[in-house]
């Protein structure tokens, strides 16, 4: 079993799907390095299981080309296109014992019985399952059902891996623990992995770039941080992390960077306009809640300046977060660590708030 | 069964009992003792002579009629279990609706396709495949030909209900894992749909074992099956004694059969786990 970099590129061309008027998937460009690990994020219909399900070939793509490792498989049917696959609810046969199950692809490729027992017993090792072969399927834990899904399309050295929100179906704690291990089996075997989730923090945690899709469409592609820090417009600012959202009226330029007039009647600083000249009506202001300050009344604080009242106070697991009310009916979100002191403003309290010009990101609406 | 509810069986129990253990017990009694104490009747049921012929026949016709059913009900329920919606109503309709109909009505209408002057000797004859009507009644062939039909619906039903218990991402996993769809039908579908299959082969071989209607409209003396010669016994020689361990024969060989069966298809499933 060669580990070395033996994972598949894969590029995806002007991919579309349409049943009948409804755009599944609309025109999409894609590409994925070699042994990356890369991950689809969305909400329910963004159409992330569509470009899945169009790359393992259950569904026929309307238009476009998927090339893996340069070889366009649009008409080659799944079981030629060599991909393993992951599903959500694990598919496991049940008619087969762990170790018949993952041996399956094996068989198929006509691989001697001595190596089919060989390779079996190292990838039972490599998932932590050694000398569960004989076990059924439905004896195992989610968690290890998972890892024999792992183990079976990952032993014919596929070079590329789709994963279809496999940790889906566990409990929180087991799945940041599958989540280390999905982690650690990538670096060891090597392939590319394209992995659908629509857990933005799994995606975070697990993948070199991911791509954000909302109704049929990529929105954008990049390391998570590179999301996070310039979302491309609300959508992403939105779905990854919690984002205070202002709509704009009109940025003006001022010395050092633009005054922007918000329809919240909140004047904010901010430093770089949306990429592109674009007008300010389809301009959002987006300011994360970790990039507020708080303060007592009329202390002096950073660019931007609002002053407001404490509506909710919420501690949870090493942060607090309020929520303060601004003029009439608009609430900014603040998140800010939890310390062990007492001074912390409470519900009905009078605050300021402040954060830096360069903490105000200028996105497109849409 | 939880103790407080057992009460609840005791009118079933005391039904059962009566109308059907105590009349069990007395033919099976009746075999040993009529017309007089002995083996007498068990020896004329496996010497020399029809009985035993015929006791064979039972499981030959029994045996090729599950074999045609299994045969014509596999696709069947295949293709209703792939199906959704209205096209699924239009055939589960088609399976169930022969049910409606009595036993004899649909034996007697076979007769009427199979017999001298018969629908099919006239299509035989028009088409000049045949010079002169064929002789197909009594005969094996409107036997096994009239007893898939009636038993049909019962082969397709458990295997119906297994085939749509299965999990489609099983099919499309195997089908990623590199399985053709020929490779996908034999290793994953059809040892999923055992399930139905064994009921269904179950059931159809049972219920034909002591078929009645239809061999004796259909078969004659020449393809006689055991029901009917009890029968014969019976009420037209009024030999209940012959009648009665000719009845324990076949419940003896059915339930034998059945056991066997239970023995081959659980081990079946064993094996393709352990393997």
């Amino acid at each position: 079993m060669s580990s070395a970099a033996r994972g598949a590129p894969l590029a995806i061309e002007g991919l579309a799907k349409q049943y009948g008027d409804v755009v599944a998937l609309a025109p999409t460009d894609l590409t994925i390095e070699r042994g990356e690990f890369f991950a689809l994020i969305g909400p329910s219909g963004s159409g992330k299981s569509t470009l899945l399900g169009a790359i393992a070939g259950f569904v026929p793509p309307s238009g476009g080309r998927i090339l893996i490792d340069g070889d366009d498989v649009v008409a080659v049917p799944p079981y030629r296109r060599n991909i393993g696959m992951v599903f959500q609810n694990y598919a496991l046969f049940p008619h087969m014992s762990v170790f018949e199950n993952i041996a399956f692809p094996l068989r198929l490729r006509k691989a001697s019985e001595a190596e089919i027992r060989a390779r079996v017993e190292r990838m039972l090792a490599m998932v932590r399952l050694p000398g569960m072969g004989g076990r059924r399927s439905n004896q195992l834990s989610g968690g290890q059902q998972q890892r024999v899904a792992l183990a079976r399309a990952a032993i014919y050295d596929a070079g590329l891996l789709l994963m279809d929100e496999p940790l889906g179906a566990l409990d929180k704690n087991l799945r940041e623990e599958m989540q280390d291990e999905i982690k650690q089996f990538h670096r060891q075997i090597g392939a590319t992995v394209l992995y659908v989730t629509h857990d933005q923090e799994e995606a975070a945690r697990l993948s070199d770039r991911m791509a954000i899709l909302n109704h049929g469409r990529l929105v954008q592609v990049g390391r998570s941080r590179d999301l996070y820090e310039a979302p491309r417009n609300a959508f992403v600012a939105s779905f990854l992390g919690e984002a205070n959202l202002f709509a704009v009226r009109h940025m003006t330029s001022t010395g050092g960077g633009l005054a922007v007039d918000t329809r919240e009647g909140i004047p904010l600083a901010a430093l770089r306009g949306p990429a592109g000249a674009i007008n300010g009506a389809a301009v959002m202001a987006c300011v994360r809640p970790e990039a507020i300050e708080l303060a007592r009344p009329g202390a002096s604080g950073l660019d931007n300046r609002v002053e407001g009242v404490v509506d909710d106070v919420v501690h949870a697991a090493g942060t607090v977060r309020y929520r303060v009310r601004v003029g009439d009916g608009f609430a900014i979100t603040v998140r800010r660590p939890s310390r062990l002191q007492a001074e912390d403003p409470g519900v009905g309290e009078r605050v300021a708030l402040s954060w830096r010009a360069d903490d105000t990101l200028l996105i497109l609406k849409e | 069964m939880a103790g407080g509810y057992a009460w609840l069986l005791a009118a079933p129990a005391a039904f059962l009992a009566l109308f059907f253990a105590w009349p069990l017990v007395r033919v099976v009694w009746r075999g040993f003792t009529d017309p007089v104490l002995g083996l007498g009747n068990y020896a004329r049921v496996f010497g020399d002579g029809p009985y035993l012929r015929v006791m064979l026949n039972t499981i030959e016709t029994a045996a090729t009629v599950t074999a045609l059913c299994l045969l014509v009900a596999y696709p069947v329920a295949y293709v209703m279990a792939k199906t959704r919606g209205r096209w699924l109503q239009i055939m589960a309709a088609l399976v169930l609706i022969p049910l409606w109909t009595s036993v004899v009505i649909r034996s007697y209408a076979w007769m009427v396709v199979f017999q001298r002057r018969g629908v099919l000797n006239d299509l035989l004859l028009a088409t000049g495949l045949v010079d002169a009507p064929v002789s197909f009644l009594p005969g094996a062939l409107g036997v096994h030909v009239g007893m898939v039909h009636i038993m049909l619906p019962f082969m397709v039903l458990p295997l119906l209900s297994s085939m749509r218990a299965i999990d489609g991402t099983l099919l499309r996993a195997a089908e990623v894992l590199g399985a053709s769809p020929t490779k996908v039908f034999w290793r994953v579908f059809l040892p999923l749909s055992l399930p139905g299959l064994n009921a269904g082969v179950a059931l159809v071989f049972m219920t034909s074992l002591g078929f009645f209607v239809t061999p004796a409209l259909l078969g004659g003396p020449q393809h006689m099956m055991a029901a009917v010669l009890i029968e014969q016994q019976a009420n037209t020689y009024l030999n209940w004694g012959m009648a009665s361990a000719l009845s324990s024969t076949l419940l003896v060989v059915t339930l034998a059969i059945y056991v066997v069966y239970l023995r081959v298809s659980g081990g079946a499933a064993d094996a393709a786990l352990v393997r």
